[in-house]
């Protein structure tokens, strides 16, 4: 009988393998992002979804380990790619997928531009709270602080609309 | 289980000895080390952590890369081994062919002595050893009994047509006698070559916690690691497969 322990086993240790530098040691880490990919796309999802998730998984593959950034990067955890994930689906569906970005302190950065270097970006991180900051296209700017739980994202929302150049 | 023998035609294609440690070390200090490398190492080639990113914009799919340098390699082409010291660790490869234990722990003693003058403290985060094995196994009338180089493949479920075109396993053991971990990857392709059906063993033993060892005994405690993988690959294969390996 082959028993199942059940001990405080460190996951994030045995998730990142010791590094190999043989062709073959490359097949198999591609042979695994592309296994947890296909595990976790579903076909029959909505594009948009399926889009942003492939997205943050990626980032998640690569912003996995302590100094992801070549310094001190903290990782990016799995509950703020999914944080992110639920976030952006709060959004109305006019509201186009961001570019996504790992930052140093382990928060994940949404991120729209537009016309004349207009930025919108929204970082989410592990606190209730999410960071914005925006450049539009006329060099106005904007910043603040919002609950990620916050119901309306009328303002959010404006404020992406008006950097990718939807509000008419 | 197989006992552990020597294997003349060992299907090893990367052996990996492996330190983290909790210091980390500026990057522009790791150059320095190229000027102690022993002979037969060439120049320092910058190791870089890339990022990719995937940009919607309006109706267009941009990836973008980012590259960050986090240490450097250099390879012994002549003797296969290729040495890494990057900001967090050190880690040793030894591809095909593989000599014996003895004589790819020496060397990554000897270069382990040199990455560790960065360190004002050694404090151990993870150490491992890691060997993948390929071999081919040959079909028989274009067909492959896993069984027969293998004791332990995955099972077909019942009522299903008992045979497999590709796998993929991975189990964890945990072995508390060293308080380690051994990750145990099997793969088979179906991307069959002329020679047989490609078969990958990947075994990749490590501790992560009470790591306070001395010098002497971080070296020990490597033979303990090599003594878990030896038992985890040998008791995965059998005779017929030992056969192949002569």
């Amino acid at each position: 009988m082959t028993a199942c322990l059940i001990t405080p086993f460190d996951l994030n240790s045995s998730n990142s393998p010791t590094s190999g530098v043989s062709e073959v040691a490359e097949r198999l880490k591609n042979k695994a992002v592309e296994t947890l990919i296909s595990l976790t796309t579903n076909a029959t999802r909505k594009g948009r979804e399926a889009e942003i998730i492939d997205s943050l998984l990626l980032l998640g593959h690569e912003c996995s380990e302590q100094g992801w950034d070549g310094y001190d990067a903290i990782p990016i955890e799995n509950n703020i790619l999914s944080a992110a994930l639920k976030y952006f689906e709060s959004l109305s569906l006019e509201i186009p997928v961001p570019e996504l970005s790992g930052e140093n302190d382990g928060e994940v950065a949404l991120e729209w531009f537009g016309r004349n270097n207009a930025t919108m970006s929204i970082s989410i991180g592990k606190g209730p709270d999410i960071h914005y900051a925006a450049i539009f296209p006329d060099q106005h700017k904007v910043n603040g602080t919002e609950s990620i739980y916050e119901q309306d994202k009328g303002i959010i929302e404006a404020y992406i609309k008006r950097v990718v150049g939807n509000t008419g | 289980m197989r006992e552990a023998v020597q294997l003349n035609n060992a299907p090893i294609r990367e052996a990996v000895i492996d330190i983290r440690v909790k210091a980390k070390i500026e990057v522009e200090q790791l150059e320095s080390l190229s000027s102690e490398m022993p002979q037969g190492y060439g120049e320092f080639l910058p190791t870089l952590r890339k990022g990719v990113g995937i940009n919607f914009k309006e109706d267009k799919i941009e990836t973008t890369q980012e590259e960050h340098l986090i240490g450097y390699r250099s390879e012994n082409k002549v003797r296969q081994f290729i040495a890494q010291f990057q900001h967090d660790g050190f880690s040793l490869s030894k591809l095909s062919p593989y000599e014996n234990w003895e004589a790819f722990k020496r060397e990554a003693m000897s270069l382990w002595g040199i990455y560790k003058r960065l360190l004002e403290e050694v404090e151990f985060k993870r150490v491992a050893v890691r060997y993948i094995n390929e071999i081919s196994l040959p079909l028989t009338d274009g067909q492959l009994d896993f069984n027969q180089y293998m004791t332990s493949c995955p099972k077909v479920p019942e009522n299903m047509p008992d045979m497999l075109v590709e796998f993929s396993t991975r189990i964890v053991v945990p072995c508390q006698e060293h308080n380690s971990f051994a990750v145990i990857n099997s793969n088979i392709s179906n991307k069959s070559t002329g020679k047989g059906v490609p078969f990958i063993l990947d075994i990749d033993v490590f501790r992560n916690e009470k790591l306070g060892f001395t010098e002497s005994e971080l070296w020990s405690f490597f033979d303990n690691l090599r003594n878990i993988k030896n038992t985890a690959f040998f008791g995965s294969i059998t005779k017929d497969f030992v056969e192949l390996c002569k």
